[in-house]
Parts: structure tokens; sequence; C-alpha cells
């Protein structure tokens, strides 16, 4: 890897936990729902370097964002990142297989276990009803998956999900 | 394939497997009750998932225990089969002896009616007299141990005399040789035991049976037990201290032996 590759994916970490932190938060009922920016900029990693970068950056953005997110659980969104990481990075592996329709599918899949394995853990199907956890995760899935899809319309103008 | 180049095409599966276990290390060692929630909750699963391998397991050990309980049913047959020779053998020996054959006591309930708790008579009345064939100089017993012996017998009542009164004697054995001795009431529920040689090996705690050597009291009806002795070297006997078993204070029901 280059060392401009190196200093790209280290000002993206720190970039994504900056935003992370300073991100406003919606409120659902009585869940705070903050939009994960930092899953946008591992699907950007995944699609752009190989799977092992993927994983590390993802751990290490997961473990940033422990801290500033929620620190009662520590490392529990480093290990979800981290299983986020390694599942897209099958899009680098599946570029030319797969249409742009399936990739969307499956980052969105992607998105919701992430926050499936996330929230099960944080209210350990006791604290909310199951349809309540079902919105919270189609919700925020959603909301990564828009700011995915606004970054690759205006940014990056429709290339970087090809 | 040496170890680099396997390391190198698996490169991925590794990092995911380190990043795996570094996450799950940061996550479990919190102390927060989600993640005590959360470990209870994995071994449960895995306590379901490895429910076949425990239950082969148990299924191994019924098998060794099934052959260990063979053995010593085995061994117990075997002992039943002695112990059932020894019987017909003793049975013999009874037959040779001329044994008379012991049979059960007979007991009837009754009722206590009323108490005379006098300075030296001490006596309960029952509610069954003749009426139920009880006759004079019936022993009475609770499930202790003896209280007393019929000294009058009316229709429906019947006075006993009870083990604490001044005149009750009953003779006894003691030790485990089974020496005999008399049972003399001194105070409450205390008594002495009279003309135990000092031979005789006696212990703390050591129960006191009827002897069977009286037309009134049936052998082996528990009287009192040993709470102290004394040997004296100017007298021939030990000086025996009993504590009756039965409860004087509180009786409601009786048992009368015919």
């Amino acid at each position: 890897m280059r060392i401009q590759n190196i200093f790209l994916i280290l000002i993206l970490i720190i970039l994504g936990s900056c935003i992370q932190f300073y991100l406003p938060s919606i409120t659902i009922g009585k869940i705070l729902v903050i939009p994960d920016i930092i899953l946008v900029f591992i699907t950007y990693i995944s699609i752009r370097y190989d799977r092992a970068v993927t994983m590390i950056f993802a751990f290490v953005c997961g473990f940033f964002q422990d801290f500033i997110t929620q620190i009662e659980l520590i490392g529990l969104l480093s290990f979800t990142k981290t299983i986020t990481g390694f599942l897209l990075g099958n899009i680098k592996y599946y570029k030319f297989l797969w249409r742009k329709k399936i990739k969307l599918i499956f980052i969105f899949c992607v998105y919701l276990l992430h926050f499936s394995i996330f929230y099960y853990v944080y209210f350990n199907l006791v604290d909310v009803s199951f349809k309540t956890f079902f919105q919270i995760i189609l919700f925020q899935s959603s909301i990564s998956f828009i700011v995915l899809f606004i970054i690759d319309r205006f940014v990056f103008d429709n290339k970087l999900i090809t | 394939m040496n170890l680099y180049k396997y390391f190198s095409l698996n490169k991925d599966h590794f990092i995911f497997i380190i990043l795996i276990v570094l996450s799950s290390y940061l996550l479990f060692s919190n102390k927060s009750p989600k993640v005590i929630e959360l470990k209870y909750q994995i071994s449960n699963i895995s306590s379901k998932i490895l429910y076949p391998k425990v239950w082969y397991k148990n299924i191994l050990e019924i098998r060794e225990k099934n052959y260990d309980l063979l053995n010593e049913v085995t061994r117990l047959s075997l002992l039943n089969a002695q112990l059932d020779n020894f019987r017909i053998e003793n049975e013999k020996l009874k037959e040779m002896l001329n044994f008379s054959a012991s049979n059960p006591l007979s007991l009837i309930s009754a009722n206590v009616t009323n108490y005379s708790f006098g300075v030296s008579a001490k006596s309960i009345t029952i509610d069954i007299g003749s009426n139920r064939n009880l006759i004079k100089d019936l022993p009475i017993l609770n499930q202790n141990g003896l209280l007393g012996k019929t000294i009058l017998v009316g229709n429906e009542a019947s006075l006993v005399q009870l083990i604490n009164d001044k005149n009750f004697r009953v003779s006894v054995r003691l030790g485990s040789k089974g020496d005999l001795g008399i049972f003399v009431p001194t105070h409450g529920k205390y008594g002495i035991i009279e003309g135990v040689p000092k031979s005789t090996p006696i212990i703390i705690d050591d129960i006191v049976y009827t002897s069977g050597i009286s037309e009134i009291y049936p052998a082996n009806i528990p009287v009192a037990k040993v709470i102290s002795f004394q040997i004296k070297n100017n007298r021939p006997f030990k000086n025996i201290v009993v504590e009756l078993l039965a409860d004087l204070q509180a009786l409601d029901y009786v048992f009368v032996v015919q």
C-alpha cells in the first residue's frame, strides 16, 4: 500500500470520528438515533481497498466510535464494524460479477446486520419490544444507506458503486 | 506449503479472526449488566448446542454406573443368600434350644384425662378400663419409652402409677453386656440404677431397657439414658444416674401394652 493511501485512511479515521462526534442525533420515541457516518466510510474503503485494509480500518474506527458514543459497551462497535468490514470486503472481490443493484442490496443487508448485532446487545431485547427494535435497525440502516447514496451521487458522481 | 505462504493466502481470514478475538476480549472484559446478560445468553445458547455432547457423556456415565450397580446387586444378592442361610440356621438353633417365639407388643391407645403429681405419689388417669379388657399391672408407655403401669382399673377409666412415683421399681438391663439393675426414681425426671456391678462397662448416653425378668414389663422397652456414673471403692456397685426418656410433663396420649 502506498504512503499516500495510508495517509488518506488516517485522515478518514480522524475525519470520520470527528464527524461522528459532532453529528446531531434524532430521537425516535425514547431512543436516540445517530447516523453512522463511519459505516459509510467503511463502505467507501471496502470499495477502494482490499478486505484486510477494510477490516483494520473498521476495527480502528469502531474502537474510536466506542469511545466517542458509548463507553459502557466498549468493544461492541469494534466487533460489529470488523464483521461489517469483512462482509463489505466481498464487494471488491465480486466487483465485476455483481451488478450495481445487487451491490446496493448487499450493502443494505450488511448495514442491517451491523445494526442488528449492535442493538441486540445494546438493548438485550429486554428494554424494547421486537417491533421497536426492528424499526430502529431499519431506520438506522436506511439513514446510513441514504448518506452513502448522497455521497455517491454528489461527491463521486455515481462512480463509487458501479 | 510454508507458513508464510499459507498466511498470505488466508490473510483476510487471519486478520478477521484476530480482530474479532480482540474486540470480543474488549467487549467481554466489561463489567456492565448488559455484557453480563449477553454472556448469560451466549452460555445458554452454547449449552443448547453442546447438549448432544452432554447427553452422550451422560449415557456413557449411566452405562458405567449401571455396570457398577450390577456388580453391587450381585454382591448384595450373595450377601442376602448368606443372610438367608444364617436365618435358617438361627431358627434351627432356636428350635434346638426350645426358644419361644417373641410376639410383637399389642398396644391400645388411651387419652390422659387427669394428672396427679403429689410429692410422693404420681399418677395419671386414662380414659379406658375394663371395657377394653384392661387389668391391673399392665405396662404403659408412649413413643419415647416406659411411663408406668396400671394400678387401679375401673370400667371406663384406669389409674396409672407413673415411673417417677416414689414406690415405682422396674428391673432393667444396661451396658454392652446387658447387666441387670433396678431403676429407682429419685427426683423429677431423674433416677438411679441400683445393683449394677463395678465391672459393667457403661458409657454416658447408654440407653436403659426393661430386662423382661418380670411378669409385668416385657423386655427391651426403653426406660432412661445414663447421664453420669461413679465408682466408689467402699461400695460394691456403681452409682448410676439416669434421665427418663418419656416426657412426663406433656402427656396427652399413652399406650397400654396387652
